[in-house]
């Protein structure tokens, strides 16, 4: 009689029980559901803009190419193909004129003299789309080279410090694209912040190989210039193929801060395949 | 009223168990590895109701069908939870010790505790329990990766709302269980829910499976 008793006083019970588990049940499968939906439109917009990323990337490289293109035809055309066409009049015309004849050693130094020139174009030329002493000689060397032929230039002062051990600085992607990195920075410091003194400085902490670049231009407000920069986007793209980080630090008249870091890349890519 | 409603209910989810079994059945080749011990759980639940049905039919206490689904219970959702989530330490560290510890109480509750014709309240809710930490563990840890898509994944997540939904809301139903025999008309509200919840849980798994089985994503152009 009494465990009757108490069995219609818990059925009651029990039926709030219950009713509580299944709302507490339910509560976490939604809560679950609503998380899974966030994660997954956080998923979709992280891959829509990796994939926009990668387009814009794509669509500079391209860019950059036909630029290159553009440089190194007009280069051709105006300066090589200039130089062929008075060489080749001028072979006409030493054709036409006896050898002892008063023109014909003026004529013959003249086209010697272009000779020599359009070789040292063409070197030249070929030296700016990639400088042999990166490749045969290292980074430090040719960024070296590269300070020397600044300074011949003129007024900057270039002062470049690398404490970074050879091996760090061997593998050709680091090489290339560190060397392309300094150049379009050195060529803003010039053109855009007309900067009189430079400061390079590669070193390596933490396991990380760090470039510190400085100039004393104009600077400018990173907020306002930063997205419209071609020029910087490309750095931007360079940086993410060394899969580095970059930061940069400017403020309207107090020149410009640039640090890139990247890990140490292993130079066995290239060897592997042999 | 209510016991109608309760029978309705209860043949219902034991219709979509056949289904699922026979969806599982006619599939399992297709199906990945990892889902065996969702076959296994239908094939021991299928036996249970119909060797329950007949006892019932019968007129002879079913009770020992409940003794025997628990043990069962026990093994197959802990190889399931096992399979789906084998990076869970408790999974990989003394698990058989732990399988055959908590098979021995079941089973040691049956023999002492509560004999083979009453309810095993006891063993039942210790399992009910274990299944209700394995679910809330699932959604902590299941890790799906970048395959957002992946019908699998999909099946898992709505077989794991399901046990959760199913597993606490017959927690108290069947700890007090024993009180049925002495509030037999109340009680009956009791396991009408039960079957509901049941129902949704079969339900859950029928659609799964068939989606799993059978449904194929349109292809946009």
């Amino acid at each position: 009689m009494e465990t009757s008793l108490l069995a219609s006083e818990i059925v009651p019970l029990i039926a709030f029980g219950t009713l509580v588990m299944v709302i507490l049940a339910l509560s976490i499968v939604l809560l679950y559901h609503i998380q899974q939906k966030k994660i997954v439109r956080q998923q979709l917009t992280a891959q829509e803009m990796e994939l926009q990323y990668q387009q814009e990337l794509l669509q500079r490289n391209m860019m950059t190419q036909e630029e290159e293109r553009r440089r190194i035809a007009a280069d051709l055309h105006d300066e090589i193909g200039s130089k062929l066409n008075v060489l080749h009049l001028n072979l006409h015309r030493i054709k036409k004129t006896p050898p002892d004849h008063v023109e014909f050693m003026p004529l013959w130094d003249e086209i010697g003299n272009l000779l020599n020139n359009t070789i040292e174009t063409t070197r030249r030329i070929s030296h700016e789309l990639l400088p042999p002493i990166l490749e045969d000689m290292g980074l430090p060397e040719a960024l070296e080279e590269l300070s020397k032929q600044l300074r011949q230039s003129g007024s900057l002062e270039i002062t470049l410090e690398c404490n970074v051990k050879r091996q760090t600085l061997e593998s050709p992607l680091v090489k290339l694209n560190v060397f392309r990195i300094v150049q379009e920075l050195v060529s803003n410091s010039i053109k855009h912040a007309e900067a009189t003194q430079i400061d390079i400085h590669l070193f390596e902490q933490d396991d990380l190989v760090h470039l510190l670049y400085r100039d004393n231009g104009r600077g400018f407000d990173p907020d306002k210039n930063i997205r419209s920069g071609m020029g910087l986007r490309n750095l931007n793209s360079r940086v993410k193929i060394l899969e580095g980080t970059s930061a940069m630090k400017s403020t309207p008249g107090k020149g410009f801060e640039y640090l890139l870091s990247f890990k140490q890349f292993e130079t066995f890519e290239y060897h592997k395949n042999e | 009223m209510m016991r109608i409603i309760f029978l309705g209910l209860s043949w219902f989810s034991f219709l979509c168990l056949i289904l699922s079994f026979f969806i599982y059945w006619l599939n399992s080749k297709k199906l990945p590895q990892q889902l065996r011990p969702i076959g296994y759980i239908l094939l021991l639940g299928l036996i249970v109701e119909i060797i329950s049905r007949l006892l019932w039919f019968n007129k002879l206490n079913n009770l020992p069908a409940l003794h025997f689904y628990t043990l069962g219970e026990f093994i197959f959702f802990t190889l399931l939870y096992r399979e789906i989530l084998p990076d869970i330490k408790l999974f990989s560290k003394n698990f058989s010790t732990a399988l055959f510890s908590v098979s021995g109480l079941i089973i040691l509750n049956t023999l002492i505790l509560q004999p083979i014709l009453e309810f095993n309240s006891y063993s039942k809710s210790l399992v009910q329990f274990i299944i209700i930490i394995y679910s809330i563990i699932f959604f902590f840890t299941y890790k799906e990766g970048n395959d957002l898509d992946n019908p699998i994944h999909k099946f898992l997540k709505s077989f794991n709302s399901g046990v959760l939904i199913y597993y606490c809301g017959s927690l108290f139903i069947f700890m007090f269980s024993n009180f049925f025999l002495f509030d037999t008309k109340n009680y009956t509200g009791l396991w009408t829910v039960n079957a509901l919840l049941n129902l949704i849980f079969q339900l859950i798994i029928l659609i799964g499976l068939w989606r799993l089985a059978y449904w194929r994503p349109r292809l946009y152009h």
